[in-house]
């Protein structure tokens, strides 16, 4: 039997077992065939080239399908328009100044009245938005279509072809530039804005007829008074805390330089130049050192109002301390 | 005999109850088979009888006492098979919910929990979202694991089967007294046991005193032939030893006195019993390579998944941020549906099978056959018919084989055939009733049945009573009985036995017309038939007569059988017959198929070397005269490493005379040496040889109850051809199961890499964690379940059996993730980016845009036109475009559904006659249908109702993809630019 074994040595021999390493490095750079990584040289310069090739050709059919796509759109124009495209035709609320996007999802608005570097903060975000609207009249260096804008009224004819409405954010005192938007004097300014939406058009609140029961008493009594006027083409604007406390501790709210977007703005077509119209909110007195929940909605026949999707509506909050 | 007696010992304290050696239960389990394996090795059958009775404390006619036995049965246990240690179901449940990706969905779903805590404790109104899609995780994770819980928990029911084997009550003497319903699992060692003709032996025994006593060995052997056992001399091997009687072997003739050596588990059959109930099956080939699969994927999702998250977090992302991405990584990496498609597709090849008569017990079985490099027969029953023939007869010097045509014609006035029919019809133990039925030992049987279709044998007998008669025994090696001839008023002595005893006794022949004397030259000539008829591994029997003198034996004469008054000598020869097990018909079609497909076929049998050879020989397993053949004796002598030397020297082996454990060290040195085998075999003596193999084959109407309980394939027409059929399936399986995780893992990469895009390039999200589900769970599935049921591509039983063949190769990896799954990706972003645009948002705005995009506070993102949008408004967008990157997913899936369908050949080619299949896209088009237009569902899966024309982004590309890979597979076949497609992506 022993013979037998030694017999089965001559046939029975296993491959020479490499520790892992070692064959690890084998695989790194393996001398005797000059293969690196398992391939030689040339053949990581075909495998390359191939890819390069193959990749190549792909990126280049997906560019040119894109190119053949981009022919069939509008570059002024959306494709799918209101109703026919997913943004609808329900415009929500924006707010300026709004907290840094890196800071998350925070839409608090707070400062310290006393605080210089405070309140810059924030009025140099507002400067940053409202440079657009700031760039008039021609020149250098200016925002194209910026020459295109005219000044508008309720009773201003139609608009030339290529004329867009001003919106004279000089004229919004107390909320100026110079006054750093009455930061300092504990009674901030906050911008709203509509969304735009191509070709929307409101239809607004213009007399006293079926006004919606939760609207506020006071724009009520504000539609009564422009009643019949062309200026009550608006879509209104109406600011209120969100909770019983939030109503106690907003205090006096004043709406610059009119209650609302004037309708004349719309429809929104993309011209150049276009500018959204503002509303500036003035907290004459909110109270100081508490949180205040605050949400404004627009308001006009075709705006549907939802809290929870914040259609027609934009929350914030307002915290002014002053230590 | 010291170390013997004291390795007796410390088996059978192993197998006391009450786990005398305190080990954990699975310690003990596991300690008991490994001692299982080893050969019994007990001298208690070649020690005299009066040192075994005191060695077992019992005396020879009182038996033991009733308090002695109490006591040993205390000690010991009862006479019964324990069953082996079994997890409980709670255990596998748990298994099976934390095997494969199931940890990784876990680990998901916890992440989308602990996302949802943090938010619903940081701020007032958090959405549920997260907490949405982690039950959704859980869910499927629990589904999926309920599914496999199913697959694996099958309780054991081998013991169960073992167990009835086993007889209720024996007779037993205890205190002198012969008790007839002594329970049998009351018996201890050392207690005196009576069995009868019919009895069931109710535990090892040493036979003491017995008259004509013999057993049916086949529950150890296979072989069902009754072999006598006496008080005799033992041999060393225990399983030979013509004293001893084993447990559960039926007597079917006479009666034996015994004292009982060894009781339960620790007799031959409780250790076959407690191996075959306690081995575990390897995991077949396919799992085993689905689990290394599995592990790569884990390994790669959640290294991915790590660097993410550190990177993200380095980054300074905050930690809502980072498990958002972390999740969408772990769920896109994970082929979720890979598991099902497998289980789905290796179901409806076993439906298939049943229509074939082939049972399959254990799915993965199928396609470990396909892969199978060994087949290990059994003989007895499996390649034969389990019944005895005569094949052969040599009478008035020639010899004939009774298959041939002319045999009818030749023998019609042979008088030798004449009085060889009445001879064999005579000269029988075996009876035949009524009704024609015969019963007998199998010999007997088969020459009644032989004879039966050329006379009414019963008629023979009635005019030919039997007078007196010398029953078989082995000294003697013949059967004599005397007939009275009421015509001619002559006694007729007929004898039957080993043509060595006969042909000596033998002065004349019968020859076709007339009788002669035997001459040297006759006799030589019967000798060299002998020899001939012996070689081809036929039982040989010899028949001869002897019509007495009426003058010298009248009518009346008393024959007495014990004290002869009769002459046994100078007898008439009539014959000399050769029987056979036959191999069955097909047999050796079929071994020559399996042979042709590169599968080796060994024979491992119960049966003498000589026998087996021929068998051997005959069915093809055997090509030369000199084939090895291994005995059990040979084996018992031989190591392991032997074993398998001499596996791998001689491709041609025959197994003769092994005993259970053996075939199961068989299975286990040829899986040592990284084979794939599968056993064959029908008999109680194969169950452990077919637990442990990879896959065990049982024979559905021969084969015994625990060979069908241990087999993973049953063979329900006893038809060896199957098996061929089996290993055609198992290899076509296979190469349709490579197509099937193909498409799978094809899907994968849109999966993937829009969770990259979504971190490195901040765009909005363009395929959601539900819409991957959706993909991998629902639409996938059908049409890759469907690709199993492709026609093979080629001829599969013209190549080798699989060795280094892996299901999921890194050429199919290299075509996925670098070819096929790329080419889906950028028809996925296509549409993507054509509906951000057709809504104002050009593919340069979106860059970056995602801290804005995903921001609740910030509800006015203006799009490249202008328009301000809501945070409702474009989580609406994002779905809508994640709903368009699904619709584009499942076109491209469409398309390569049917680029799947070949690995090699054209599709042009092939056609698109896979029925199942057409369905199948048919059906994937009408999920995702469903998915994005019905109400409510598609709120649940977070998708859209798209505009019809989005449908058709990525048309382009699927033709594209089409083309490339059409034109790939004319350069594997062309072997174009140096087989180079054929290097890289041939899988």
């Amino acid at each position: 039997m022993a013979d037998k074994t030694k017999v089965a040595e001559q046939y029975y021999a296993p491959p020479p077992d490499l520790g892992k390493w070692e064959a690890f490095r084998i695989f790194l750079y393996n001398s005797e065939t000059g293969q690196f990584l398992g391939r030689t040289g040339s053949s990581w310069a075909k495998i390359l080239l191939f890819y390069l090739i193959f990749y190549a050709a792909l990126v280049g059919f997906f560019a040119a399908m894109l190119a053949i796509f981009y022919q069939t759109l509008d570059a002024k124009m959306p494709k799918w328009q209101l109703d026919g495209s997913i943004i609808g035709s329900n415009p929500g609320l924006g707010f300026r100044p709004m907290p840094d996007s890196a800071n998350v999802e925070s839409t608090l608005i707070y400062y310290k009245a006393n605080d210089k570097g405070s309140v810059l903060k924030w009025a140099k975000v507002i400067d940053e938005f409202l440079e657009q609207y700031r760039k008039k009249g021609s020149g250098s260096g200016e925002a194209s279509g910026a020459e295109n804008r005219v000044p508008c009224s309720p009773t201003s004819g139609a608009l030339g072809e290529k004329q867009v409405c001003d919106v004279p954010i000089d004229e919004f005192h107390p909320c100026t530039a110079a006054n750093q938007y009455n930061y300092e004097a504990a009674g901030p300014c906050v911008f709203l804005k509509l969304n735009k939406i191509f070709n929307w058009q409101p239809k607004p609140y213009n007399n006293t007829e079926d006004l919606p029961g939760n609207m506020p008493e006071d724009l009520k009594s504000h539609i009564k008074m422009v009643s019949g006027k062309p200026e009550a083409n608006t879509v209104w604007v109406s600011c209120e805390g969100e909770n019983p406390a939030d109503v106690e501790n907003i205090g006096p709210v004043q709406y610059i330089p009119r209650r609302g977007f004037p309708s004349y703005y719309y429809p929104f077509t993309n011209k150049e130049g276009y500018l959204s119209p503002l509303v500036a909110v003035l907290f004459e007195k909110p109270r100081t050192g508490v949180l205040i929940n605050i949400e404004c909605k627009a308001w006009a026949k075709n705006i549907f109002y939802d809290r929870y999707e914040r259609r027609g509506s934009v929350h914030f909050e307002l915290m002014v301390d002053r230590s | 005999m010291n170390s013997k007696s004291s390795s007796l010992s410390s088996i059978s304290d192993l197998f006391r109850p009450n786990n005398p050696k305190r080990l954990r239960s699975r310690d003990l389990s596991s300690t008991r088979l490994s001692v299982l394996k080893k050969e019994i090795q007990t001298d208690m059958h070649l020690i005299p009888l009066k040192d075994l009775f005191v060695l077992l404390g019992t005396d020879p006619v009182q038996g033991l006492t009733s308090t002695r036995a109490a006591e040993l049965l205390e000690y010991y246990g009862p006479n019964t098979l324990t069953p082996a240690t079994q997890y409980g179901w709670p255990k596998v449940l748990f298994k099976s919910l934390c095997t494969g990706f199931s940890i990784l969905i876990w680990l998901g779903a916890s992440l989308c929990l602990i996302a949802y805590l943090i938010e619903i404790s940081t701020k007032p109104n958090a959405s549920s979202d997260n907490l949405y899609l982690g039950c959704v995780l859980i869910a499927v994770d629990v589904i999926c694991g309920l599914f496999s819980f199913y697959q694996n928990y099958k309780s054991s029911k081998i013991m169960k089967t073992f167990n009835n084997m086993i007889p209720q009550y024996s007779n037993c003497i205890r205190d002198g007294v012969l008790n007839s319903e002594t329970q049998v699992h009351d018996l201890v060692k050392g207690d005196l046991v009576q069995v009868k003709i019919g009895d069931v032996v109710p535990a090892d025994i040493r036979i003491i005193n017995s008259k004509g006593f013999k057993v049916d060995n086949s529950s150890l052997t296979g072989e069902s032939v009754a072999v006598p056992r006496s008080n005799s001399e033992g041999t060393a091997n225990i399983l030979e030893s013509p004293n001893v009687a084993f447990f559960s072997t039926q007597c079917v003739e006479g009666w034996a006195l015994g004292v009982v050596m060894c009781c339960g588990d620790l007799t031959a059959l409780g250790r076959v019993a407690g191996l075959a109930a306690r081995l575990q099956p390897a995991p077949s080939p396919l799992s085993r390579e689905i689990i290394r699969f599995m592990r790569y994927v884990s390994a790669w999702a959640l290294l991915l998944g790590l660097f993410i998250a550190g990177s993200s977090i380095v980054l300074g992302y905050p930690f809502m941020q980072t498990t958002v991405f972390v999740i969408g990584i772990i769920v896109a990496n994970v082929p979720e549906g890979l598991q099902p498609t497998i289980t789905a597709a290796l179901t409806l090849t076993a439906q298939h099978m049943i229509k074939k008569n082939c049972l399959v017990k254990n799915l993965e079985a199928i396609e470990a056959l396909g892969a199978c490099t060994t087949i290990c027969s059994d003989k007895t029953g499996t390649l034969t018919e389990n019944k005895m023939c005569v094949q052969h007869i040599w009478m008035a010097n020639a010899s004939y084989f009774v298959m041939e045509p002319e045999f009818n014609s030749l023998i019609q006035h042979n008088l030798a055939f004449r009085d060889l029919k009445n001879c064999g019809a005579l000269c029988s133990t075996a009876t035949i009733n009524t009704t024609g039925e015969i019963h007998g030992d199998a010999s007997e049987t088969a020459i009644l049945n032989f004879f039966g279709k050329y006379d009414d044998l019963k008629s023979i007998r009635k005019i030919l009573p039997k007078v007196a008669e010398i029953p078989f025994n082995s000294v003697n090696k013949y059967q004599v009985s005397v007939h009275l001839n009421s015509v001619t008023s002559t006694y007729l002595v007929v004898m039957k036995g080993a043509p060595e005893c006969i042909l000596t006794r033998c002065t004349t022949i019968a020859l076709e017309k007339k009788d002669a004397s035997l001459t040297t030259e006759i006799r030589k000539a019967a000798d060299t038939a002998c020899d001939n008829l012996a070689n081809t591994g036929e039982r040989i029997l010899a028949f001869a007569d002897l019509i007495l003198d009426p003058a010298k034996y009248p009518l009346n004469y008393n024959f007495d059988t014990d004290n002869l008054n009769f002459p046994l000598e100078k007898l008439r020869l009539l014959g000399i017959m050769g029987l056979m097990d036959p191999p069955r018909k097909e047999v050796r079609r079929s071994i020559e198929r399996v042979r042709e497909a590169g599968v080796r076929v060994m024979m491992i049998t119960g049966d003498h070397p000589a026998t087996a050879r021929a068998i051997a020989l005959e069915v093809g397993i055997a090509t030369t005269e000199n084939c090895h053949v291994l005995t059990g004796s040979d084996l018992r002598n031989m190591t392991p490493d032997l074993l398998n030397w001499t596996l791998e020297k001689h491709y041609e082996i025959v197994f003769a005379r092994t005993s259970p454990t053996q075939k199961l060290q068989i299975v286990e040195a040829c899986q040592r040496s990284g084979g794939v085998v599968a056993v064959t075999g029908d008999g109680v003596n194969d169950a452990p040889a077919l637990r442990r193999a990879d896959i065990g084959i049982s024979m559905g109407i021969t084969g015994s109850q625990v060979s069908k309980q241990t087999a993973d394939i049953i063979l329900m027409d006893d038809n060896f051809a199957t098996i061929v059929t089996g290993i055609e399936e198992g290899r076509k399986i296979f190469d349709n199961l490579k197509k099937s995780v193909c498409y799978i893992l094809i899907s994968n990469v849109p999966e993937i890499l829009p969770v990259l895009v979504f971190i490195l390039f901040s765009v909005p999200l363009p395929l959601g964690v539900m819409t991957i589900l959706c993909v991998d769970l629902g639409t996938d599935m059908w049409p890759a379940v469907s690709l199993a049921h492709e026609p093979a591509e080629s001829d599969v039983m013209a190549r080798p059996p699989r060795t280094s063949d892996p299901l999921v190769s890194s050429r199919m990896l290299t075509l996925v993730y670098g070819h096929l799954g790329l080419i889906e990706f950028t028809a996925g972003m296509f549409a993507y980016f054509i509906v951000m645009a057709e809504h104002g948002f050009y593919p340069a705005e979106l860059f970056g845009i995602r801290r804005y995009w995903d921001n609740e506070a910030i509800n006015d993102v203006r799009d490249s036109l202008g328009q301000e949008w809501t945070y409702a408004e474009r989580k609406e967008l994002e779905r809508a475009c994640q709903a368009t990157y699904f619709v584009a997913v499942v076109v491209m899936q469409i398309t390569n559904g049917i680029i799947c369908k070949t690995r090699y050949n054209s599709l042009f080619h092939i056609g698109m006659r896979n029925k199942v299949l057409n369905f199948g896209l048919l059906f994937e088009f009408a999920l995702s249908c469903m998915i994005c237009y019905i109400p409510g569902v598609n709120n649940f899966f977070r998708t859209y109702p798209l505009r019809w024309r989005w449908w058709f982004l990525a048309l382009p590309f699927s033709v594209l993809m089409f083309i490339f890979d059409e034109l790939r597979k004319y350069c594997i076949r062309r072997k174009m630019f140096g087989g180079w497609f054929n290097k890289l992506t041939y899988y």
